[in-house]
């Protein structure tokens, strides 16, 4: 019972009792440790998204399945804000004043969020955008631009335009508990903004840390290790129509 | 504790402290550093991307032919930090890329300087040599 | 007389007093505070460690290098293969968009932020990372990365980082300077004043060298406003089209060794 009523109210901020998060030397409440999401979110961003839906509309859908049909991070994309949050990876977060700083397992990725907020970047695009972060009460709010139209917020090919706004909110939640909460807005996309949310669980294993994860690629996307070889040719999927099974027969 | 990464008005300043050189491949194994070239062409594509932007222009030659050419230019970082922007070159444009020309034959050279129709110029070299 | 003279002695004293060594200021845990945006001064030690002529694309002149001593120990098969390597550039790994690994990552700006059970060193290129955990735990077995695994501890002023568990693929430079999975750093960081830190880097590899040898290079305090930007390297690497084998070559005698 206590289960399901702390499911429901995962959605509903106004019912949980406030907790009150150990705090920095400069009085911030201190988010730092090794976090991880376990959720499907990766796989499919609705999973986590408010009503479970994401308000397309009808002509993005309509570019959305025109459009390439290859996971960006297939060719060691980065996989952009919020998606790489709740990539199946840790994370660790480490602040000092002015700052936090993420560090990423997933593709080594890092991200160094000044808390005195600055102006945007303008007229420049990055994979995992521009962000600028701002205390409210004891909510760390960031706000990521920038975020060009490359990447996918899920495997299931939920793409957006160079319009895409994501504001991020981190609030401790308990001794283990980060709740994460995304604003996704893109005018040439969605109807109007939608919110993801999601507990980040901290790790606790004795002795755990980040490792090392790497992906390479080159060549706009031909995989050029270990040796250097020429772009393939003609069809990459001829290999697959070549196997047995896709012609109808087996051998 | 004195917050050290406080960025304020002299924000604007830093777009033209150096970025990183990065540690690449030899230059001098792709690009022949003693063949400079100076094309003009219109602009098809501009990607700016990591660790090399590139931006692509067709050429005519003599002939009458149109060739497009692929020049290398610095990262998103180093072009941004020199005021460079994604719409600074937008496709029609008619440019003049100097630079130095790849050794394997193909259309495709280092890019050093970029010049726009009223005169503007952009240092696109991805490093910065003495020589 | 007397008293001029006694005035004169306690003056002559103080002149003859050795320098304070500098004191840096402390975190809140009390170890020495080297936070901060760092520029390392290395002389194009990315493109040799050793000294090397300039030349176009090849970078400036670096006279003397970051080497001590300005030899590579290598053993006599290990310099064959190192002349050989700079016959194929198109094997250069930072070509394939690889880390660079220790030292050679140390040879570009990065910043330093300190916690009380680990040091967090965070590199522009590569959008790199590393983390130093100084709570005196071990290397991990049966790993190995091209960045290694960090473990530090203060050793007065001077931050020591011992860094194990590389894999044998990275390199030292662009002048054919490998290294086995032998590989073994030990960093010094030591502050001399508030806008320096003295670098210096033992590597030892018994599989390839003959000795340990050590390099060094000061590191500059960078503004404290600069903002990394996203640099990332597996996108606009078109360039390995272009190496072919057999064209992508430096001059056999453009580096020493």
């Amino acid at each position: 019972m206590r289960l399901i009523i702390t499911l429901v109210l995962s959605f509903s901020t106004a019912a949980q009792t406030p907790f009150t998060p150990p705090r920095t030397v400069d009085g911030k409440p201190d988010l730092q440790g090794v976090w991880e999401t376990r959720n499907a979110a990766s796989f499919d961003v609705s999973e986590v998204a408010e009503g479970r839906e994401i308000p397309y509309l009808p002509q993005a859908l309509e570019r959305e399945q025109k459009g390439g049909r290859v996971d960006p991070i297939a060719h060691c994309g980065m996989p952009g804000i919020p998606r790489l949050t709740y990539m199946p990876f840790p994370f660790q977060i480490v602040q000092r004043p002015g700052v936090v700083v993420f560090l990423y397992e997933y593709l080594h990725n890092q991200r160094i969020v000044t808390t005195n907020p600055r102006p945007h970047l303008e007229g420049i695009d990055f994979w995992l955008g521009d962000s600028v972060g701002h205390w409210e009460g004891d909510t760390l709010v960031v706000d990521v631009t920038d975020l060009g139209d490359k990447t996918w917020l899920d495997a299931a090919r939920h793409t957006h335009t160079d319009a895409l706004h994501v504001v991020e909110r981190y609030t401790r939640t308990g001794p283990n508990t980060i709740k994460y909460e995304a604003t996704i807005e893109d005018p040439k996309t969605y109807a109007r903004p939608w919110r993801i949310a999601m507990p980040l669980h901290r790790n606790n294993q004795p002795g755990f840390e980040l490792r090392e994860q790497e992906c390479t690629e080159g060549d706009d996307g031909r995989a050029i290790h270990p040796q250097y070889r020429p772009a393939p040719q003609g069809d990459p999927l001829e290999f697959v129509r070549s196997y047995p099974a896709a012609k109808g027969g087996s051998k | 504790m004195r917050a050290k990464f406080a960025v304020g008005a002299a924000f604007w300043g830093l777009l033209w402290a150096s970025g990183p050189a990065r540690a690449h491949h030899s230059f001098a194994a792709e690009y022949d550093g003693t063949k400079p070239i100076k094309l003009t062409g219109t602009v098809t594509k501009f990607d700016l991307t990591n660790p090399h932007s590139w931006i692509y222009i067709d050429v005519k030659s003599a002939d009458g032919k149109v060739v497009n050419w692929g020049f290398e230019t610095a990262s998103v970082a180093n072009l941004y930090r020199r005021g460079f922007r994604k719409d600074s070159v937008p496709a029609g444009t008619v440019v003049t890329i100097e630079g130095y020309l790849a050794k394997d034959g193909s259309h495709t050279g280092n890019a050093q300087k970029l010049t726009l129709p009223e005169g503007k110029t952009f240092i696109l070299g991805t490093e910065v040599n003495p020589g | 007389m007397r008293a001029v003279s006694l005035g004169m002695i306690v003056a002559a004293a103080c002149l003859a007093q050795a320098p304070k060594p500098y004191a840096p200021p402390r975190t809140s845990d009390g170890v020495p505070d080297i936070e901060g945006y760092w520029q390392p001064r290395n002389n194009g030690a990315m493109y040799s460690v050793l000294p090397h002529p300039g030349g176009f694309f090849l970078g400036a002149e670096s006279k003397e290098g970051v080497v001590d001593g300005g030899v590579l120990p290598y053993q006599p098969w290990a310099a064959a293969k190192v002349k050989e390597l700079t016959q194929h550039m198109e094997l250069d790994p930072t070509g394939h968009c690889h880390y660079e690994g220790i030292p050679h990552a140390m040879y570009f700006g990065f910043q330093i932020y300190e916690t009380s059970k680990y040091i967090a060193l965070l590199h522009e290129n590569m959008h790199a990372w590393r983390i130093v955990y100084m709570d005196g735990s071990p290397h991990p077995k049966d790993y190995s990365a091209w960045m290694g695994d960090s473990r530090g501890h203060w050793e007065g002023n001077t931050l020591v980082v011992d860094v194990a568990n590389n894999n044998d693929k990275s390199v030292f430079d662009m002048a054919g300077h490998f290294h086995s999975d032998a590989l073994h750093v030990v960093e010094r960081f030591t502050p001399v004043d508030h806008d320096t830190i003295n670098y210096e880097a033992t590597i030892d590899d018994a599989k390839v060298f003959t000795r340990p040898w050590k390099m060094h290079f000061a590191l500059r305090r960078a503004a404290a406003d600069y903002q990394f930007l996203e640099s990332g390297c597996f996108e606009g690497e078109r360039d390995q089209e272009h190496l072919v084998e057999g064209l992508a070559t430096l001059p056999p005698d453009h580096y020493k060794q």
